[in-house]
C-alpha cells in the first residue's frame, strides 16, 4: 500500500543506492600523483590557530594530495568535546586511502585512541602519531606508535624558576575542574605548588570558568578580563600569572600589560598565543616568518613598558609540533630516521626552529612507575622579551620533582 | 495499590539481579598475572631463577618467560590450566609441568617459575 | 476505479503533495543534501556502509529510549543525559574491578539500574512540576546533574568511595582521570557474534537487543500503563477526570526513558571503547535528539521508524559533510564550518518547520471543523 511513509522510505533507498554508485565511480576516476600520503589532523583557526598553519607549512612544501601532493590535511570540531564520534570519524576517514602510510594528530582529542584502534584493526603498516595527548598517557600509549608531548613534568619547575628569575613573589595558577582532570596538567600544578614553596614563591590556585562550559569562550574571557585587575591589586604588582586554558591567555595578557605583573609563558607556548590581540598587533609583513614575528612583539611590548616581564618560546609549539612530527613521519617512511629516536624527531622539530634549543625524555607514569617506550616528553627554551633567551634547557631539574604526585 | 504479592514479586527480582550481578562478576572478573622468573624467597626456601620457560595458560599463544626476566598475562575467570615448557639452552623442551589453579577475585597473581618447576604449593600468590 | 487509484489520485492533488513536503521538510532536506554530498565526499561505498553500521548499532538504542516519554506527552526527554551519567558511573566500577567482555557490560547495565531509577525518579519529580515546559527544564537540569556528577566522580572517587586501580585514579590521590580504557568491554557486544556481509561487519547481539527493544516498545503501547501514557499525552484533564494517576504515570514515563538511556549509553560506549569521563553524556541528549527529529518525529508523535530512519539520516549527514565541504571549498577548517553549519542548520530547521507545521495543522483542523 502506498502511503505518505512508504514514499519516504522509497526516496530514502534510492538516495543511498545512487550516492553509492556514485561514491565509488568517484574513488576510482581521482588521479593521484604522489607515491605515498600522510594524512595530518589539526583543529581549525578558531579553536588552535598554529596547529594548522603548521599543516598548511607541510602543504606548501609537499604538496596537497588533491592535487597529487603527499600531504591531506582535515581539522576535527570545534566542540571536540561534544563531538567524539565526529572526530574519530574523522580520523578513521584518511584510512580509508590505500596510498595512507602515517597519520598525524595535533592536538591527540578525545577519541584519537578509539580512531587508532579501528585504523589499527584495518591496517597494520600505517604510522599513528600523536602531539600534545588530551587523553590520558596511558591510554594513548597502547594505541599510538608515537605521542610527543611538551614537557608538563620539567616545565612544572621550569616555569616557577623563570617566574623568580624575572622578579615575581607570588605564582597565580588560574584553571578549572575540566582541565584538573587531565593528569598532565594536574600533576604540573602538583610540582608547580612544591617548586614555589622550595624557591620562596607564594602559590596561589584560582578558577575561572571553562570555555566550553555553558558560557561559552565568550563568557569565559570576560571573568579574565574582569578578575585580573582585582587579582593584581590583592596579590601586588610582583605577582607572575599562569592559565592552562588558550581562551584565557588574550585577556590575560591584555591585563597584565595594563596592571603590571608578569607572564612567564603560554601552556603551549608561542608568540602568537594570546599577544596579537591582546596588543593589537599587525602581522602583514611578517607572515609565516617566525623571527619577524618574534621581533615585532617584542617591539610592541617594550614600546608598552613591558621588557622583561613577558615571555614565550620563540617558535610556536604548535606550529612546530605539527610540521616537526610530519616531517618526521616523512623521514621514518622514507627510512632515514627511526620513529622512536628522541635525536631524530628533535632533528626534524629543528628544521622549523633555527637557532632554538630543545630537549626532551621519555615519560614516566607516576602513579604506576610505568616507563614508556612510544611517549616522549619535550620543552624549548624560553624567550623573554626585552630580556632574550633563558636558557631553561641547560637547567637541571633536581629529580625530586620528578616523583610528585 | 501495591499488593503483599507484588511486594514478594518486587523483592524476587532485587534479589534474582543482586544474583546474577554476582555470577557475572565472578565469571568476568580479570585477572592480571605477573610471570616472573627470578630469584624467590618463599619463607625459609629460597629458589634461583629456573631455565627458560614456555609457558601456555588455557589455550593461548606460548609466553616466553625467559631465566631472569619477567612477563605478563591475562585471564578471565577463576578456572585455568597452564602447561610449563621448560627449555635447554638449544631451545629444545626438556620437561613439561602442567598444574590446574583456581583464581580467587583478587585482581593481580604472581607465578615465579622457580617455585612452580619445584613444585612448591606457594608457586602462586595474590599481589 | 480501484481504491488504490482513489489513494494515488488523492495523493497527488497539490494540496496533499504540499501537505506532505511540509510534514517531511526535515527529512526530505537531509535526503537531497545527503544525494549531493555523498560523491563529493569521495569515499568509498563500502566504508561509508561500515561507519553507517556502526552508528546505527551504536546510537538506535538511546534515540528509542526518547519514545515513551514522547507518548507520554513530556516531549524530548533532555533528562535522558542523567541516566547516561548513571551508565558511566557504573562502567568506572565495572572497569576497576576488572570485569571483562560481555559479564562486564552487564553487570555494568545491573549495578547503574538502581542509580539511574533514583535519578529517574527526581527528574520526573521536577518536570511534574514544571508541567508545560518539561523540555527546558530538562535541559537545564542536565547541567545541573553535570556539576553533582563532577562532584562525585571527580572529587568523591578515589577519596571517599574507594577505587582500586591506579590507572583510573588522577596522581593526586583522587578524581577519576578524564578518559578511562574500556578496553576490556570494548566491542564485546559487537564482536561477540559477527559475519560479514560483504564489506559491512554485522554484529548479531547487539541488533538482537535493539530488536528486542522495539518489540518491547510495541508491547508496551498496548498494556494499560502505556495506554494510560497515551491518554496523558493527549489530554492531562481528560486523563485525570478519567481516574488515570496522571503525575504517578508521568514519572513512571520518566523513569523508564532513563533507565533505558542508561543501557543505551552504556551499548555506547562498549562500541566507543574509550569513555571521555567529563564528556561522553554530553553529546548524547542533542544528537539523540536531533537524529529523532530529522526521522520526522515530532514532539508529540513518534514511531520507530522515525528513529531508524532518523539515525541513519542524521548521522549519514556527519560521516560525508565534512570531507565533502572539505572537497567542495578545497580548505579543511572550512570544509568543518560548513558541516557545523548543514548539520546544525538543518535541526534548528526541523524545530522551525515543527512550529510552523503545528500552527499550519491546527488551521487546517479548524478549516474541516467549518466544513471547508
Amino acid at each position: 500500500m502506498i502511503n505518505k511513509n512508504s514514499i519516504l522510505k522509497i526516496l530514502l533507498f534510492i538516495t543511498l543506492s545512487v550516492g553509492g554508485l556514485f561514491s565509488s565511480a568517484t574513488q576510482a576516476a581521482i588521479a593521484k600523483k604522489s607515491k605515498y600520503h600522510i594524512g595530518v589532523v589539526t583543529g581549525t583557526v578558531s579553536q588552535s590557530e598554529d596547529d594548522l598553519r603548521g599543516a598548511e607549512e607541510l602543504i606548501r612544501r609537499y604538496g596537497n594530495a588533491s592535487s597529487g601532493g603527499m600531504i591531506k590535511h582535515i581539522t576535527y570540531p570545534d566542540n571536540f568535546m561534544q563531538e567524539m564520534e565526529t572526530t574519530i570519524s574523522q580520523i578513521v576517514g584518511l584510512s580509508d586511502d590505500s596510498k595512507m602510510k602515517a597519520i598525524v594528530v595535533q592536538q591527540g582529542i578525545p577519541g584519537t585512541t578509539e580512531a587508532f584502534r579501528r585504523i589499527r584493526k584495518k591496517n597494520k603498516d600505517i604510522l599513528l602519531i600523536v602531539g600534545e595527548t588530551h587523553e590520558d598517557p596511558l591510554v594513548i600509549m597502547t594505541a599510538s606508535d608515537l605521542t610527543v608531548n611538551n614537557d608538563f613534568v620539567s616545565r612544572g619547575y621550569l616555569i616557577i624558576d623563570s617566574a623568580k628569575k624575572l622578579g615575581a613573589k607570588t605564582f597565580v595558577h588560574i584553571s578549572f575542574p575540566r582541565h584538573m582532570s587531565y593528569e598532565t596538567l594536574s600533576r604540573r600544578k602538583a610540582i608547580m605548588q612544591q617548586a614555589s614553596a622550595d624557591l620562596g614563591l607564594k602559590f596561589v590556585f584560582e578558577t575561572a570558568p571553562d570555555p566550553v562550559s555553558d558560557v561559552g569562550v565568550a563568557g569565559a574571557q570576560q571573568f579574565i578580563l574582569e578578575k585580573v585587575p582585582a587579582w593584581i591589586k590583592k596579590y601586588g604588582k610582583d605577582t607572575a600569572f599562569f592559565c592552562t586554558n588558550d581562551a584565557h591567555t588574550e585577556p590575560l595578557l591584555k591585563q597584565i600589560i595594563t596592571h603590571g605583573g608578569y607572564f612567564v609563558e603560554a601552556d603551549l607556548p608561542s608568540p602568537l598565543m594570546g599577544y596579537p590581540g591582546a596588543l593589537g598587533i599587525d602581522f602583514k609583513d611578517a607572515k609565516g616568518d617566525f623571527k619577524k614575528i618574534l621581533k615585532t612583539v617584542e617591539r610592541t611590548i617594550v614600546k608598552r613598558k613591558g621588557a622583561g616581564r613577558f615571555g614565550t618560546w620563540a617558535y610556536s609549539y604548535g606550529f612546530t609540533a605539527t610540521a616537526g612530527l610530519g616531517e618526521h613521519a616523512k623521514n621514518v617512511i622514507e627510512g632515514k630516521s627511526k620513529l622512536k629516536n628522541l635525536p631524530d624527531i628533535m632533528k626534524a622539530y629543528g628544521k622549523f626552529t633555527p637557532s632554538a634549543n630543545w630537549n626532551g625524555a621519555f615519560y614516566t607514569d607516576n602513579n604506576t612507575g610505568i616507563k614508556a617506550n612510544n611517549f616522549i616528553l619535550i620543552y624549548q627554551d624560553t624567550y623573554i622579551f626585552g630580556k632574550g633567551y633563558l636558557n631553561t634547557t641547560d637547567i637541571k631539574i633536581p629529580s625530586k620533582y620528578y616523583a610528585i604526585k | 495499590m501495591i499488593t503483599h504479592r507484588m511486594k514478594l514479586f518486587q523483592l524476587g527480582l532485587v534479589l534474582t539481579f543482586i544474583a546474577i550481578g554476582s555470577i557475572l562478576f565472578y565469571v568476568g572478573k580479570g585477572h592480571d598475572l605477573i610471570l616472573e622468573n627470578k630469584l624467590i624467597t618463599i619463607g625459609p626456601v629460597t629458589y634461583k631463577a629456573a631455565p627458560s620457560i614456555k609457558l601456555i595458560i588455557d589455550d593461548q599463544k606460548a609466553i616466553p618467560v625467559n631465566s631472569g626476566f619477567a612477563n605478563k598475562a591475562f585471564v578471565v575467570g577463576a578456572s585455568h590450566s597452564l602447561k610449563a615448557q621448560i627449555l635447554d639452552d638449544a631451545g629444545a623442551v626438556i620437561k613439561v609441568i602442567e598444574k590446574k589453579f583456581k583464581l580467587s577475585l583478587h585482581n593481580s597473581f604472581l607465578i615465579s617459575m622457580p617455585a612452580l618447576v619445584a613444585n612448591d604449593p606457594k608457586w602462586i600468590k595474590e599481589i | 476505479m480501484t481504491t488504490k487509484n482513489l489513494q494515488l489520485k488523492k495523493l497527488l492533488t497539490l494540496d496533499n503533495a504540499a501537505h506532505l513536503l511540509m510534514r517531511n521538510t526535515v527529512p526530505i532536506l537531509f535526503i537531497l543534501i545527503s544525494a549531493m554530498a555523498i560523491p563529493l565526499s569521495e569515499f568509498s561505498f563500502s566504508y561509508l556502509s561500515q561507519e553507517l553500521m556502526t552508528r546505527l548499532i551504536r546510537n538506535s538504542f538511546l534515540v528509542l529510549s526518547l519514545l515513551i516519554p514522547i507518548i507520554a506527552g513530556m516531549g524530548l526527554n533532555f533528562g535522558m543525559v542523567l541516566g547516561a551519567m548513571a551508565g558511566q558511573v557504573g562502567l568506572i566500577f565495572v572497569t576497576d574491578w576488572n570485569i571483562v567482555g560481555m559479564p562486564g557490560v552487564f553487570l555494568a547495565m545491573i549495578i547503574s539500574t538502581p542509580l539511574a531509577i533514583l535519578l529517574g525518579l527526581i527528574c520526573g519529580i521536577i518536570l511534574n512540576k514544571a508541567s508545560g515546559k518539561e523540555m527546558v527544564t530538562g535541559f537545564v537540569l542536565a547541567f545541573f546533574a553535570q556539576g553533582v556528577y563532577q562532584l562525585v566522580v571527580l572529587y568523591g572517587m578515589g577519596a571517599i568511595i574507594p577505587i582500586e586501580r591506579l590507572t583510573l585514579v588522577l596522581s593526586r590521590g583522587y578524581g577519576i582521570r578524564n578518559t578511562v580504557n574500556l578496553i576490556g568491554i570494548r566491542s564485546s557486544l559487537d564482536s561477540a557474534i559477527s559475519f560479514d556481509l560483504g564489506p559491512v561487519p554485522i554484529p548479531v547481539v547487539t541488533l538482537f537487543i535493539i530488536a528486542l527493544f522495539c518489540l518491547f516498545v510495541v508491547w508496551f503501547r498496548k498494556t494499560k500503563l502505556g495506554q494510560d501514557m497515551k491518554a496523558i499525552g493527549q489530554d492531562m484533564h481528560v486523563a485525570e477526570a478519567a481516574g488515570i494517576r496522571v503525575l504517578r504515570t508521568r514519572i513512571i514515563s520518566i523513569i523508564i526513558s532513563t533507565v533505558l538511556a542508561c543501557w543505551g549509553q552504556i551499548i555506547y560506549l562498549q562500541n566507543m571503547g574509550t569513555l571521555n569521563t567529563y564528556n561522553s553524556h554530553e553529546q548524547i541528549g542533542m544528537f539523540s535528539i536531533a537524529a529523532l527529529l530529522v526521522g520526522g518525529a515530532t514532539v508529540s508523535k513518534a514511531q520507530i521508524s522515525h528513529v531508524f530512519v532518523g539515525v541513519i539520516l542524521f548521522h549519514l549527514m556527519f560521516i560525508v559533510s565534512p570531507m565533502a565541504g572539505k572537497n567542495l571549498i578545497g580548505s579543511a577548517m572550512l570544509g568543518e564550518y560548513f558541516r557545523g553549519f548543514v548539520t546544525y542548520g538543518v535541526i534548528s530547521a526541523a524545530l522551525v518547520v515543527h512550529a510552523w507545521t503545528r500552527f499550519k495543522t491546527n488551521q487546517r483542523q479548524r478549516q474541516h471543523l467549518r466544513g471547508n
